[in-house]
């Protein structure tokens, strides 16, 4: 299992050791292989449970209580994010879900997100493997405020006006929707020039 | 008035006293009480101080330089990719480059680039990208072609191609050996390695700083006093305009400090004016966080190691000293961790026992020097927590420094008093920060 987390978290047990650990925002155990939460023998090798809520009414499902969960649940320490499984080189969005391009190239709605990008499905269309090989997994919902990445930078300061009616850049909902269609009380509406 | 003179019988005791004549004894000394348990130990006591901002958004730039190691998270020897032999000494390797992953999509090495795995000991050169593979000769029409079951995984051995998939190499063993399996390991990368007088290389790789910011934050307090109440009514200091003014200013100054902790970082366009936050230094911290139970830990001090080893110290670019602004509790639990060491030492206590011990030396030369403060209230949820800072990394740029006005609108009689505040901190590096926090 893939698991990613907003920090580079570890996971510790009772007696201070590190049990787990999240290396650039995830911690990949590989497939079938997932974070042991259960009471071992001795109790100091248990991981501690830092999430004690009964979170799902089963106060018997550790895992649960550890922070697996679905990916929404950002208050939560950590959270399964496994590669998605392409079925024939296509997987189709889920509106309102946000992606993270792990390997190689995809497309969605006409444009191409490379490894490192990090888009947010708008509607069902397909998300299509261009590259080959190529991997994508959810990820957390990206933050208008979050450090703006250098293309983005660039392709704000000099290639935009502000108001243009589409062709956004690869974030395109990090802040930089076409503006068009915005109005002064849109959450972000910048001004523009032309 | 006629003429009354008031005489009573009976002795004069408090019940027959005349209330008004009373003289109460009243100590002019009004004492405070402060939810704290210590004077407050704050974040702007340690940071630096920046110019004011020349714009609502401080941005800067971060550079997070190459980093040699990579990791290898699948391998394919040769010898199984393709079934018809001959291919011993190669190997795909699926390298995940997590410190670049923007590199991913084609792949940061070239051809002849060096790499050296740390389980099996080989080195191992790149002879196939995403994007070219060696030339075996002096011009690209000998680029190497392999099977393109061992460039991709997949398909036939008979047909050759010149490129393997996004996110893999292709690999040769160097040593005259076959490639030695293994499922994960640490990669480092060694660089170039040309052969005899060989024609210099095309191979460009540059280097790109990122950005991060904070917004300048505008914050006010505002107190009103009727005429009549300032300039008619005599009263003890309490109720004056002088100390209303003082306390006023006091909590103002506080909130700032809650501020520096605890603010998110945002800019609410949806008004025709902007609202803008500024990022405390709990919203700062993106990389390194530990959450820990305190109530199932059995052993603090190895825990407490290796949070230090790991997070407090993981970068440390201005020197092996930092600061841990700690909850009451969390310090003492550190000194719980020890309690067993005052019994080492051959002093005789002279009516006094405990232990105070606030600083923890690191394996490799760091020390943490730990301060308590009730900005992580005692007996609330932040009594276990911890920031570790680098005040060096802090620098609070401020463009009103609690400046006050003090005014009465034309039309009515009323004194108003107004304190404000606007800045923000530039937040340098983050990951010198580390933060240790209950869930």
């Amino acid at each position: 299992m893939r698991y990613i987390s907003k920090n580079d978290i570890d996971l510790f047990r009772n007696n201070g050791t590190i049990a787990y650990q999240f290396k650039y925002n995830y911690l990949d155990l590989g497939s079938g292989n997932i974070i042991d939460a259960s009471l071992m023998t001795p109790d100091s090798l248990s991981l501690q449970l830092v999430y004690p809520t009964d979170l799902s009414g089963a106060t018997t499902n550790r895992l649960e209580m550890a922070g697996k969960g679905t990916l929404y649940g950002e208050e939560r320490l950590f959270v399964e994010s496994p590669i998605l499984n392409w079925s024939s080189g296509t997987l189709a969005a889920i509106n309102g879900t946000w992606y993270e391009v792990i390997a190689g190239i995809v497309s969605y709605n006409n444009k191409q997100y490379r490894a490192g990008d990090v888009f947010k499905g708008i509607d069902t269309n397909n998300i299509t493997d261009v590259s080959g090989g190529a991997e994508i997994a959810k990820t957390y919902a990206g933050d208008n405020e979050d450090v703006i990445d250098r293309r983005g930078q660039f392709w704000l300061k000099h290639l935009q006006h502000g108001d243009e009616p589409y062709d956004y850049p690869v974030r395109d909902a990090i802040g930089y929707e076409p503006r068009s269609s915005l109005t002064t009380t849109d959450a972000n509406y910048y001004g523009w020039t032309r | 008035m006629a003429f009354n003179s008031v005489i009573t019988r009976g002795p004069a005791t408090t019940t027959n006293a005349d209330p008004y004549q009373l003289k109460e004894h009243l100590d002019e000394k009004i004492r405070t009480v402060s939810p704290d348990a210590t004077p407050l130990v704050t974040l702007s006591q340690y940071a630096m101080r920046g110019p004011k901002p020349r714009s609502h958004k401080v941005i800067q730039m971060e550079f997070d330089e190459f980093d040699h190691f990579d990791f290898c998270s699948k391998a394919q020897a040769g010898t199984t990719l393709v079934s018809t032999g001959g291919y011993g000494r190669f190997a795909r390797l699926k390298l995940d480059q997590p410190s670049r992953p923007w590199t991913n999509s084609d792949m940061y090495y070239d051809p002849q680039d060096v790499l050296f795995v740390q389980k099996t000991g080989q080195n191992l050169e790149v002879v196939m990208t995403p994007t070219s593979s060696k030339w075996m000769g002096d011009d690209p029409s000998t680029a190497l072609k392999l099977p393109q079951t061992l460039a991709t995984g997949t398909g036939s051995n008979t047909v050759m191609v010149s490129t393997c998939t996004p996110g893999y190499v292709v690999v040769r063993v160097i040593e005259d050996e076959p490639f030695r399996t293994f499922s994960k390991s640490d990669v480092i990368y060694l660089g170039r390695t040309i052969k005899e007088s060989q024609d210099i290389g095309r191979f460009s790789h540059q280097a790109h700083p990122i950005y991060n910011c904070n917004f300048v934050e505008h914050k006010e307090t505002t107190f009103t006093m009727s005429e009549d109440m300032r300039n008619m009514v005599d009263t003890r200091e309490a109720a004056t305009w002088e100390f209303q003014v003082e306390q006023l200013a006091r909590n103002f100054k506080k909130t700032i400090e809650y501020n520096f902790m605890w603010g998110h970082r945002k800019v609410e366009f949806s008004q025709n004016r902007a609202t803008r936050y500024m990022g405390g230094l709990f919203d700062a911290i993106r990389t390194n966080v530990a959450t820990y139970n305190p109530s199932t830990i059995t052993d603090f001090e190895e825990f407490f190691m290796n949070f230090t080893t790991d997070m407090a110290f993981a970068t440390a670019p201005n020197g092996n000293k930092k600061i841990m602004i700690a909850g009451a509790r969390l310090l003492q639990r550190f000194n719980r961790a020890f309690k067993d060491y005052r019994r080492m030492t051959d002093q005789v206590p002279a009516g006094k026992i405990g232990l105070n011990l606030d600083t923890y030396v690191v394996p490799g030369g760091f020390e943490l020097k730990i301060i308590r403060s009730d900005m992580l209230r005692m007996n609330t949820g932040f009594e276990d927590w911890g920031f570790v800072i680098d005040p060096k990394e802090i620098e609070i740029m401020v463009n009103k420094n609690f400046e006050t006005r003090a005014w009465q609108d034309p039309g009515e009689r009323d004194y108003h008093l107004m304190i404000e505040w606007q800045g923000t901190i530039a937040w340098h590096r983050e990951q010198v920060h580390a933060l240790l926090r209950t869930a």
